[in-house]
């Protein structure tokens, strides 16, 4: 037969020219998720997919491309590239150009880029995991108070420990507002300061439902919890920020309550064992003890020192006994000399008041006498003034000195002129001198 | 003989006062009898000064003592 028959690779080429020139498939945008990634001399080779079909891409000069943290198994993607083929296989593939996160990408890209920051501030780091308490007494569970998980933990709790008081924080779980009400549950719970671990819980849902666990305050308000904390968030192949900084996970409500909530039953026989240990041990060494007694006081015996030791005891009874009344009569003569001394002060002391009180008496005495001399002394000025005037009065020169003459007879003052008779000799006194004159 | 106190000086010149008051007191009497009050007059004031510093040394004393 006489056809007109290409080789195989011309026919690749061929097709590979047209894929080139077709102004649609030189420049396409494709969505699709990140399936296997291998990645060779800085080449990269992807499974792009949707829930039909496979497509590859490749990614030449990756790590200068900026598309290495997208390049991610189960990341949902937008590749921008040109449609091309691999002459020798024949397959064709998509030169990827550009790539950017898609849908739900977008919201993993930034989960992944919180991860990183919580990661960086060590919240997640092994060696701040904290032991849960072996005996709480008190369990804080901060979870709905209407869901399912609730009723697990109380159930567990109650059956393995009916001693170990279960205390709500009610929070919501679910939308917007739950990541404040749960933080504001680990406050409550720091204030209270009665509880010895947290369970925060939460039963399955869609990763939506369970976003508020991934926020980064409940991170937070769990890192920094005073007691340790479990974190139960979801089902058992569910994950959250939450659950990785927790001091322990559960895949569970009622698994947490298994970890938070030791079992009586197991203490119970931790303590019995515990207790015939001890007393297996006090039993071992009374006897060692009792053996080592024996044992010396055979030895004592055989050398004649109990003996000794006996009469060393009384002797020491005797010097503790004399030592004793020796004590008791120093102290005695202590004491009497203390009262002594406290009569004696309270003595002088007397002494002192009643001194003072005479010092006083005698002051006002004084005073009082003092007085009494002033006022004599006044007293007699005036008395002496008075006295010295009269005298002054009756001084006899005084008329003379004024010019009058004062008339004697026989050395006697005359008053009045009726008792001088004619013939009489009188004598007048002048304040110079005398002068005798016979009344006619 | 210790000396008189002021009270029995005072009592002398009252008592020379009423001598000198008399009528028939002669008039040499009376002058020796003003010259004598005159000397009692001057003792008393006299002692009465004295008296009165040594209570004005008491207070001071005492005013002192109480400082």
């Amino acid at each position: 037969m006489n056809v007109f028959a290409i080789p195989v690779s011309k026919l690749n080429s061929y097709v590979r020219s047209r894929l080139r020139e077709d102004p649609f498939l030189s420049e396409v945008w494709i969505e699709g998720e990140v399936g296997q990634v291998n990645v060779r001399r800085d080449t990269a080779y992807i499974q792009l997919a949707d829930e039909s079909a496979t497509v590859t891409g490749i990614v030449f000069g990756l790590s200068q491309s900026g598309m290495r943290d997208l390049l991610e198994p189960g990341q949902k993607i937008l590749v921008r590239g040109e449609v091309s083929l691999y002459v020798p296989s024949g397959r064709f593939s998509i030169v990827i150009r550009e790539a950017k996160a898609s849908g739900a990408g977008v919201l993993m890209q930034q989960m992944l880029a919180l991860q990183k920051k919580l990661e960086a501030a060590g919240f997640f780091a092994r060696e701040r995991k904290r032991q849960l308490p072996p005996y709480p007494r008190e369990v804080a569970v901060i979870t709905s108070k209407d869901g399912a998980a609730l009723q697990d933990i109380l159930q567990i709790a109650g059956r393995r420990n009916p001693g170990v008081r279960i205390r709500l924080y009610p929070a919501t779980v679910q939308g917007p507002s739950a990541p404040q009400t749960i933080v504001e549950a680990f406050d409550a719970v720091r204030r209270d300061g009665t509880a010895d671990v947290v369970i925060v819980a939460r039963g399955g849902g869609s990763a939506g439902d369970l976003s508020a666990f991934n926020d980064a305050r409940v991170v937070e308000a769990v890192v920094r919890s005073p007691v340790p904390v479990v974190s139960a968030v979801g089902h058992e192949t569910d994950w959250s920020f939450c659950d990785l900084a927790a001091d322990d996970r559960a895949s569970t409500p009622s698994e947490a309550a298994e970890k938070a909530v030791p079992d009586a039953k197991v203490i119970a026989a931790q303590i019995r064992h515990l207790m015939a240990l001890a007393q297996k041990s006090v039993r071992a060494a009374l006897e060692r003890a009792q053996l080592r007694l024996r044992s010396e006081t055979a030895e004592l015996r055989a050398s004649g020192m109990d003996a000794r030791i006996r009469a060393e005891r009384d002797q020491l009874t005797y010097l503790r006994s004399e030592a004793k009344s020796r004590m008791d009569a120093l102290l005695e003569r202590a004491r009497s000399d203390l009262r002594a001394e406290e009569q004696a002060t309270v003595h002088a002391a007397n002494l002192d008041a009643r001194l003072r009180s005479e010092q006083n008496s005698l002051d006002r005495e004084l005073d009082k006498l003092r007085s009494q001399l002033r006022t004599r002394a006044v007293s007699l000025r005036h008395k002496l003034d008075a006295a010295e005037k009269q005298l002054s009065a009756l001084n006899p020169m005084r008329i003379v000195s004024s010019g009058y003459a004062v008339v004697l007879r026989d050395g006697r003052r005359i008053h009045r002129a009726a008792d001088l008779a004619k013939g009489d000799t009188v004598e007048l006194v002048f304040s110079d001198g005398t002068a005798e004159a016979t009344i006619d | 003989m210790s000396e008189k106190s002021i009270e029995q000086y005072l009592e002398d010149l009252k008592d020379i006062n009423r001598q000198l008051q008399m009528d028939d007191v002669r008039m040499d009497d009376a002058l020796r009898l003003y010259r004598e009050g005159a000397a009692v007059a001057k003792k008393a004031y006299g002692l009465l000064d004295s008296y009165e510093q040594k209570i004005d040394e008491i207070e001071a004393s005492t005013l002192a003592k109480g400082k």
